[in-house]
């Protein structure tokens, strides 16, 4: 370990010996050991095969929406894929991605070398592989967001397995949130000096085991009214129950899972950005501020999801306008730390020629993309011309999801690659990935804003040749593919490397400047 | 490891694709179930006498009520389908001009055309015909209008017995029988024209032209031109079938006076609606649709059958009275954006689509 690593604070920590660890662990380890890092890179892993599927299901009904006209994909096929993408892509990939990641991280950074609770940490991945399993078979086809009484009057008799697998997706994620928030405030540190991350996995903890509450009755009240457990139903309006129950039941959850997944790819940007810069972030305060604040904010604002309903309206709107406005206050003392610290001294060439660099700028990029529409959706008068329900609100979350936090989780795993494998990913395979998915989820994401500005509706699988929407169309699929592509190549780099990579270093990611005589230059502070 | 993951990939994938592409059923819909309100009943916690019908009362709340901010916009549209229907051309309801075309009208009927002063019906080239409202099968001509029947030869209008033509009301009325005469009803107040069982009105236009008015009978206009009644004669019939997303049928021609039987069914997989719309009213529903709005002010259409559960089928007699072009479309959200929605017109006004 260098002194440049060691003195600079709490975020330096982030350093391991490089070991084979993927190549020598038995399937038995793989699958129960509680070592920490071995159940990081299950859930890992794990979360990459959940990509694929997910990933697969876009690139189905991607083709089939690339000209209007129905040509391989019926309605029941394409309503199935589109809801298995959007959960396997929340539930299976990213969160369970950066999580793990924290898992990884966590002990090193806080310096703990174990993780506390990892018994959870198991129980936790494997109720998720049980519920995964379940939204295979069950098939729901009701859109992620389940909104009753849609939720269990359509799909097929297995429909109920889709209810419990919601259920189960909150108990997961109740024992990861339990798990980082244990890890968070472990450490021999005080809460001043508390590295970023450990902020981070304190307060996305409480977010974790708070929010999912709401979700998992939500999935118990589907669960019940779908099987008529009881005489009266909690969101059935024929007997008795209410949708808008369900709507502000669900999005107390739905919006903290946006930050579910958020947080934690921002608290690896604070972990690995001061490691490859080699000096400290800008403000460290303002990281903590802000993590405070998001908290805080996720759970009150979830009624902008459907303002069109009758009960937002009125004072009530303006309200949860307001606060959502405000949640643009952590989110930009973030992404300026960032920019900040981006600026504080020369970037090393060692860091600039690093792909987890060049994901972390790009994914600050998509942030910033992501939350300039997000600006004009907590516009009430927008909101209901050509926001709400159009394509234009997918433009957004796929901005701050894949643009974000994927390529940020992305970061986070070439960062830690050469301590697993002991080896190096090969550069060029990598630098095609970064660029297929820049320029891919560019279009991709762009399209989708295009076609949502021209009022794209969206849980179509079949749309009229209308002026520009077939070409915003085209752009998507091609972005689709390109990410697809960049997939492929990521997932061999990784095989490929793994076994024949060059040897890591002691110190995978020594600095190394432009210019020798700064190599040992104290940034300005 | 990797290996490890990779193969569980693949394999699970492949499961994956099979169970969510191949190997998703077919369309289905849970039967609704049984409602609260019912399972009381069952039980008899209900008394008989309640009534389980669909509450009409609750089409009044305000949830389907016109927001402030659209109220503007809809009595724009209103009037422009006002100022629309009140300058249109009444002359291409030309009832002289091709052989044989006659006006029956069937008892019990009203034909209401006008409510202001100068508005005019040409039955030929250049004359005029304004027929005011009342009711009993009378005919008013208000102040300045003319009646002019004079072109062509051999038009007939049987007036029954009993029927009365009153064009009493202000000086300077003119009913033009033939080339050049005039018919003036109006120097004396309460005139009428009682025009006996088989007399022959010569309203001079063409060979054959006829308007048979049987006895006490009145001429009934429906709303936007078209008049929707439950059954009835009719010229022809024509079948409409809905499915997921279009009418067997997306472009109707028809001809001015016809009657046609509609017989709608949804052959398709899920319920539709269906109604006509006027083009001035299909604004206001272009503007809604862009807001996101799914109150589509499909209870302002000229004819409205909310719910067509698949296999479902109806059917009704409409009369076309006025030229012009109407919309026939499925209202539940994004139907019409997927392609369900067809236009009838008569010759020369269709849209372009």
């Amino acid at each position: 370990m260098s002194d440049a690593i060691k003195n600079h604070g709490p975020g330096m920590l982030a350093h391991w010996t490089p070991e084979n660890i993927v190549g020598e662990t038995s399937i038995g380890d793989i699958l129960f050991s509680n070592d920490y890092r071995k159940i990081a890179l299950k859930g890992i892993f794990t979360a990459f095969i959940m990509l694929a599927l997910g990933g697969f299901f876009a690139l189905a009904f991607r083709s089939e929406l690339t000209v209007p006209g129905v040509q391989f994909l019926g309605a029941k096929v394409y309503m199935t894929l589109m809801t298995l993408h959007g959960m396997v892509m929340v539930f299976g990939f990213l969160i369970p991605l950066v999580v793990s990641i924290l898992y990884f991280m966590l002990p090193k950074v806080m310096g703990t070398e174990k993780l506390y609770w990892s018994g959870l940490a198991q129980l936790s991945y494997w109720t998720l592989i049980v519920a995964a399993v379940l939204l295979v078979i069950g098939r729901p086809d009701f859109t992620w967001t389940a909104y009753a009484p849609m939720s269990f009057r359509t799909g097929n008799p297995y429909l109920w397995m889709g209810h419990v697998a919601i259920i189960l997706v909150a108990i997961s994620e109740f024992l990861a949130g339990a798990v980082l928030f244990r890890n968070g405030i472990s450490g021999n540190f005080k809460w001043g000096e508390l590295p970023l991350m450990g902020w981070a996995a304190t307060t996305v903890g409480l977010l974790f085991m708070i929010s999912v509450l709401p979700l998992g009755f939500a999935g118990y009240g589907l669960l019940s009214d779908g099987l008529h457990w009881a005489q009266t139903a909690f969101f059935d309006p024929s007997r008795g129950g209410s949708i808008e129950r369900f709507l502000y039941i669900f999005w107390s959850y739905g919006h903290p899972a946006v930050y579910l997944p958020f947080v934690p790819a921002i608290a690896v940007i604070y972990t690995i950005m001061p490691r490859l810069l080699g000096h400290k972030m800008w403000s460290y305060w303002s990281g903590v501020v802000a993590f405070i604040l998001l908290a805080l904010g996720a759970m009150p604002i979830g009624p902008h999801h459907f303002q069109p309903v009758h009960t937002i309206s009125g004072g009530y709107e303006r309200f949860v306008q307001i606060l959502t406005m405000l949640v643009f206050i952590p989110s930009v003392l973030h992404v300026f730390n960032w920019i900040s610290t981006l600026f504080m001294a020369p970037i090393p060439a060692s860091a600039r020629r690093a792909i987890p660099f060049k994901f972390m700028v790009m994914s600050i990029a998509f942030i910033i993309y992501g939350g300039a529409t997000a600006f004009l959706n907590a516009q009430i008068a927008p909101d209901s011309d050509f926001i709400h329900n159009t394509y234009w609100i997918p433009a957004h979350f796929h901005a701050m999801f894949v643009g974000f936090t994927a390529q940020m989780a992305i970061a986070g795993f070439y960062y830690l690659y050469p301590y697993f494998t002991g080896r190096m990913f090969n550069q060029a395979m990598g630098n095609w990935h970064f660029w297929l998915w820049q320029i891919g989820l560019f279009l991709k994401i762009t399209g989708m804003g295009v076609a949502g500005y021209i009022y794209f509706p969206r849980w179509v699988y079949d749309y009229l040749d209308m002026p520009g929407w077939m070409e915003a169309q085209i752009v998507i699929t091609i972005g689709g593919y390109m990410v697809g592509a960049g997939f492929l190549i990521f997932i061999f780099n990784v095989a490929w490397s793994a076994r024949w990579g060059k040897t890591a270093a002691a110190d995978p990611w020594p600095l190394e400047m432009d210019d020798p005589a700064a190599q040992t230059a104290q940034p300005a502070e | 490891m990797i290996r490890f993951f990779v193969l569980t990939g693949l394999i699970g994938g492949l499961a994956v694709a099979y169970l969510t592409t191949a190997g998703v059923g077919p369309i289905t819909q849970l039967p609704p179930p049984k409602s609260l309100l019912t399972d009381f009943r069952e039980k008899g916690y209900v008394p008989e006498s309640a009534s389980l019908e669909e509450d009409e009362a609750a089409e009044e709340l305000h949830v389907f009520e016109v927001p402030d901010e659209d109220a503007i916009y809809l009595a724009e549209a209103e009037a422009a389908f006002e100022a629309m229907m009140g300058s249109m051309d009444m002359s291409s309801m030309d009832m002289g001009t091709a052989d044989g075309a006659t006006m029956d009208m069937a008892d019990g009927s009203t034909m209401d055309m006008s409510t202001t002063e100068g508005a005019t019906m040409d039955m030929a080239d250049g004359s005029t015909m304004d027929m005011s409202t009342t009711e009993g099968a009378t005919m008013d001509m208000t102040d300045g209008s003319t009646m002019d029947m004079s072109t062509t030869e051999g038009a007939t209008m049987d007036m029954a017995e009993g029927s009365t033509m009153d064009m009493s009301t202000t000086e300077g009325a003119t009913m033009d029988m033939a080339e050049g005469s005039t018919m003036d009803m109006s120097t004396t107040e309460g005139a009428t024209m009682d025009m006996a069982e088989g007399s022959t009105m010569d309203m001079s236009t063409t060979d054959g032209a006829a308007m048979d008015m049987g006895e006490g009978s009145t001429m009934e206009m429906g709303e936007g031109g078209l008049l929707v009644t439950e059954d009835g004669d009719f010229d022809r019939e024509i079948v409409l079938i809905m499915t997921e997303w279009e009418f067997s049928d997306m472009q109707i021609d028809v001809k001015m006076g016809e009657r046609i039987k509609f017989t709608v069914k949804n052959g398709g997989q899920i319920p539709h609606e269906f109604m006509f719309m006027s083009p001035p009213l299909m604004q206001a529903v272009n503007y809604r649709t862009t807001r996101a709005d799914w109150s589509l002010f499909e209870h302002e259409a000229l004819f409205e059958k909310p719910l067509v559960l698949p296999d479902g089928e109806f059917s009704f007699v409409l009369q076309v009275q006025q030229p012009g072009s109407w919309m026939f479309m499925c209202m539940l959200p994004y139907h019409m954006q997927m392609g369900m929605m067809g236009q009838m017109a008569t010759e020369g006004m269709a849209m372009d689509m």
